[in-house]
């Protein structure tokens, strides 16, 4: 605050004479008064206001904010005349005031600093004679400032007691974020993989697509475990929300896959079994015996909840539908009707559920509903057109026929 | 497993998980409506001739609290013991709620801030997570910041009843719990929304207290209270 006020009249001198020189000599005139104006209130306030600071330190945010407009409209009265002031003076104004309107917790803290201390300083040195303000000063006694910063003195019990809330606070919000970072990097993986198995239906080496995404399965489930390890001990619904996400696209991958491979629905059951941990090294050994909630003491497991595993089975239901659209792209004829048969199950499914499960659940049923009817609309193509159309030609007719589909869901 | 089985076995997984936020809803509602009871009593302080009889509401406001400890443990009987934040939403508020009351009536009594286990208690909750149904510490610090605009409150309502020193009381209390509250690296959650608000408290008894000194009332109270004593 106080920067301000000194920084913005030597702004002003040091460049405003130069710069103006001859065309107008009024104007450094009526700057120089201004100034003058300016520096009378600025040190009429500073002076008044020191006296009232140290129990007012909240309204002082007020009190030197309402100054600050008439002086930057003193100073504004002139730049129309002068080209390079403006740059130089206004932006310091308003981003002052802007830090101030901010005024947060830490800034607060700064000024209330500020106000107490060089201002009552200030004061004591440069007015000590003033009458009316020695006698605020003696209703105002300094005891009792310092009587309060006394008591907020670091070793009293609240302060103990809220330097404990900040440890356990901050290794809480740790966690929670290493969890995210965790979640957001099975999101990524899961992501990869399923791509990867998208490829499956087009490439003629199967065996080895399949055993690749099992290999970044297997990495995926690493990072669960990690996941598991940062949950030893702890309620896993209070970190619910930072690793749901992951383990949704999980759930998808791994269902995706298991489709692919045995052409049904993975179970929960299924899920939670490759996700039961074994202690690899020496040093998982020792975090897993400090645990005393482990019966076993060399596993653990984290368990997939059943809203995540219904969220993941949702999505599944998505690339299935991809992954049908493009069988019948690579020429392949039966893939279509079988995928269409499992995505009304599902589907089924899901209707016998209905409202019963969260919000998020009923909001995902709607995209399984058009992803079925757009398996459903390929099939009824294929059945139609089918015979009549020489196989090589069918990838056309139906990239054709999808696109539509696409454009029609775009309208409504 | 069909597809059809699995989806039946999940439901029944929803089903069961409804049926215990179900019983949970009315367990919390019976709770509310003690803490409504007990606010209803504290809020008599705020009144000109409540001062006097501080002492006897705070007795009152403790009988309730055993009602409150009795609701508690019927919520608990409600779900897993392990399972305390799957369902953390639905007494959150007003856990927070009751956190504020006790500290309250701890505050009339005493003129300090009540311990976290000290609410634990008078809630008949635990202080720590592995000990069961606990208190959690977001949930005290929102039930404190509670206190603080409730104090503000108390300063203006002290003063127009006459009585000069508590706003003076109450402000180094606040100024305390302000600084307690700066240590805390607060994420952009609900709680840093309710801390954001506890400078205007601050101000507002600060303000009291600017108008009380400058009036020099603030020495008469002083005076006044040396007087009692």
């Amino acid at each position: 605050m106080r920067s301000t006020a000194t920084r913005s009249p030597r702004a002003t001198s040091q460049c405003n004479p130069k710069r103006l020189g001859k065309p107008c000599r009024l104007v450094p005139r009526f700057l120089t008064v201004c100034l003058f104006v300016c520096l009378f209130v600025y040190l009429f306030i500073y002076s008044f206001f020191p006296t009232l600071t140290p129990h007012t330190s909240l309204s002082l945010i007020v009190y030197t904010t309402e100054p600050r407009p008439a002086g930057t409209a003193a100073s504004g009265v002139s730049p129309p005349s002068i080209p390079s002031p403006p740059g130089t003076t206004t932006p310091i104004m308003p981003r002052e005031r802007f830090h101030q309107a901010l005024a947060g917790p830490p800034l607060r803290g700064g000024l209330r600093g500020g106000a107490a201390g060089p201002g009552g300083a200030r004061m004591s040195g440069k007015e000590g004679s003033g009458g009316f303000r020695k006698r605020k000063h003696d209703n105002f006694p300094q005891g009792q400032k310092k009587e309060e910063k006394e008591n907020v003195n670091p070793s009293s019990p609240l302060m103990t007691s809220f330097k404990s809330f900040q440890l356990e606070l901050d290794t809480r919000h740790d966690k929670y974020e290493r969890l995210v970072k965790l979640s957001r990097d099975i999101t990524i993986e899961s992501k990869r993989t399923i791509f990867l198995l998208h490829r499956f239906t087009s490439a003629p080496n199967g065996e080895e697509i399949l055993n690749e995404s099992e290999v970044k399965l297997d990495g995926v489930r690493r990072k669960i475990k990690q996941v598991a390890q940062e949950l030893i001990g702890e309620d896993m619904y209070q970190f619910h929300r930072a690793i749901s996400p992951g383990l949704q696209e999980y759930v998808e991958a791994a269902s995706f896959q298991y489709f692919i491979k045995t052409r049904s629905l993975i179970s929960v059951e299924e899920i939670n079994k490759q996700l039961v941990f074994t202690a690899e090294d020496r040093e998982e050994t020792t975090n897993t015996t400090s645990s005393p909630q482990d019966k076993q003491p060399h596993t653990w497991s984290l368990k997939v909840t059943p809203v995540d595993y219904l969220l993941g089975v949702a999505d599944l239901t998505g690339e299935l539908m991809r992954l049908c659209i493009s069988s019948v792209g690579n020429g392949d004829i039966d893939t279509p009707f079988e995928l269409s048969q499992f995505l009304r199950q599902i589907y089924d499914g899901f209707t016998f559920i209905g409202n019963t499960g969260p919000y998020e659940v009923s909001k995902k049923l709607y995209t399984l509903k058009q992803s079925l009817a757009k398996v459903e609309n390929a099939c009824y193509t294929l059945k139609v057109r089918g015979s009549e159309i020489p196989k090589h030609m069918l990838a056309d007719v139906f990239s054709s026929k999808t696109e539509l589909i696409d454009q029609e869901e775009g309208l409504s | 497993m069909s597809v059809s089985a699995m989806f039946v076995a999940l439901q029944g997984v929803l089903t069961a998980d409804q049926d215990v936020r179900e019983e949970i809803r009315k367990v919390v509602q019976a709770l509310e409506q003690t803490a409504r009871e007990i606010l209803t009593l504290l809020q008599g302080v705020h009144q000109g001739g409540g001062f006097q009889h501080i002492p006897k509401k705070c007795q009152k406001a403790r009988e309730h609290f055993g009602t409150v400890r009795t609701q508690m443990e019927s919520l608990k009987t409600k779900f897993p013991a392990d399972q305390y934040y799957r369902f953390h939403e639905h007494w959150r508020f007003v856990l927070q709620r009751l956190v504020f009351l006790a500290a309250f009536v701890v505050y009339l009594e005493s003129e300090t801030l009540v311990t976290r286990e000290a609410v634990a208690e008078i809630l008949g909750i635990e202080a720590e997570r592995e000990r069961g149904f606990h208190l959690d510490i977001e949930d005290y610090l929102s039930g404190v910041l509670t206190l603080a605009s409730e104090l503000a409150r108390l300063a203006v309502n002290s003063v127009t009843a006459g009585d000069y020193s508590r706003p003076l009381r109450i402000s180094t209390f606040i100024n305390e719990l302000d600084s307690g509250f700066r240590l805390l690296n607060l994420k952009n959650d609900s709680l840093r929304k309710r801390y954001d608000g506890l400078k205007y408290d601050v101000k507002k008894i600060e303000e009291v207290v600017y108008d009380l000194s400058i009036r020099g009332l603030n020495k008469e109270a002083t005076g006044g209270v040396a007087g009692e004593k």
